[in-house]
């Protein structure tokens, strides 16, 4: 961690974060919403081909770009530490989100609704070969699962190791147990590549 | 949902985008800007004591600074492209009239376990 500016940073709380993935409409703001202690607030982030030089005025050479809404949510953690949650849509054409979003993050939330399986691929292969720490969350809506965590795993074909639960993402209690699964999660990570 | 998404750059209404997004940067992009959305951005006594002589777009940063708020927040508050306010805040930064913070580094076990602690007590 650093401080640019160091002057006065005591009281600058550390910001970490955690990155909440899934497909279209699987619950991710409603995710971020039930534990932020603000509203989720929404950023606009694109992947602008810029062409334009220093001081260049005037002579636009901005490619098309594409733009993504990030919705976020923040949780205090005591008086040192922010928590930033950040949703970001799953499908493969937002993936050059990812490498920025997941740049210093503690890890990452796989939001899944059982019905759209497939929605929730493109992350998942991101988040292993990227070695991003992550659960898979599925989110049973009105408390009713589709299918058994175990089944899950299986469609999901994913390592022994990643952990899966069931939430709700309307739950705040729910939700703050599937981030303390990534968290003890990350720790493990953390600990086996301290002794490696 | 209260919002249809994939969004689209039209899902973003005409008091917000008509300007390019980048125009007031000044026509810059910097590529070294290496500012993460969540980092903390708070005003500098001399951020505050230069408030009157620096532009619009800047000034506001530092008035939303004045307690530390994250590059992301920023960018909603003032709906503008989170690229810009990073360069913007880059530059501030460089000035000395905000300083920034964020994990620039994994996050080690001693950390972590202060993220879990903290979760728990919430």
């Amino acid at each position: 961690m650093t401080s640019h500016n160091p002057s006065g940073s005591e009281s600058v709380p550390l910001p970490v974060k955690i990155v909440v993935a899934g497909g279209y409409a699987v619950g991710k703001t409603t995710f971020v919403g039930s534990i932020s202690e603000i509203e989720p607030l929404t950023t606009e982030a694109a992947l602008t081909t810029v062409s334009r030089g220093v001081d260049n005025e005037g002579d636009a050479n901005l490619k098309s770009s594409t733009t993504v809404a990030l919705d976020f949510g923040r949780v205090g953690l005591g008086n040192e530490l922010v928590l930033y949650l950040f949703g970001t849509p799953g499908q493969d054409r937002f993936r050059f989100m990812w490498d920025e979003l997941t740049r210093g993050a503690i890890g990452a939330v796989v939001l899944l609704d059982t019905r759209r399986f497939e929605d929730s691929f493109g992350a998942i292969e991101y988040f292993e070969r990227a070695r991003v720490p992550f659960v898979v969350a599925v989110n049973a809506f009105h408390g009713q699962l589709h299918h058994s965590l175990d089944d899950v795993r299986e469609g999901l074909d994913l390592s022994p190791e990643i952990p899966i639960v069931a939430t709700d993402a309307r739950e705040r209690e729910l939700t703050k147990a599937t981030l303390l699964e990534l968290v003890e999660f990350a720790l493990v990570r953390a600990s086996e590549s301290k002794a490696a | 949902m209260s919002r249809p998404e994939p969004p689209t750059p039209e899902t973003f209404g005409p008091s917000k985008l008509r300007i390019p997004p980048y125009a007031v940067t000044g026509g810059r992009t910097r590529v070294d800007v290496d500012i993460p959305f969540e980092a903390l951005v708070r005003t500098t006594d001399r951020g505050r004591e230069h408030l009157r002589l620096v532009g619009f777009e800047r000034r506001d940063i530092l008035r939303l600074a004045e307690s530390p708020i994250a590059v992301a927040e920023i960018s909603a508050h003032l709906r503008l492209p989170i690229g810009a306010i990073r360069v913007l805040v880059g530059d501030l930064s460089v000035e000395g009239h905000v300083q920034t913070k964020a994990m620039t580094v994994k996050a080690d076990t001693a950390l972590l376990e202060r993220v879990r602690d903290g979760l728990r007590r919430l």
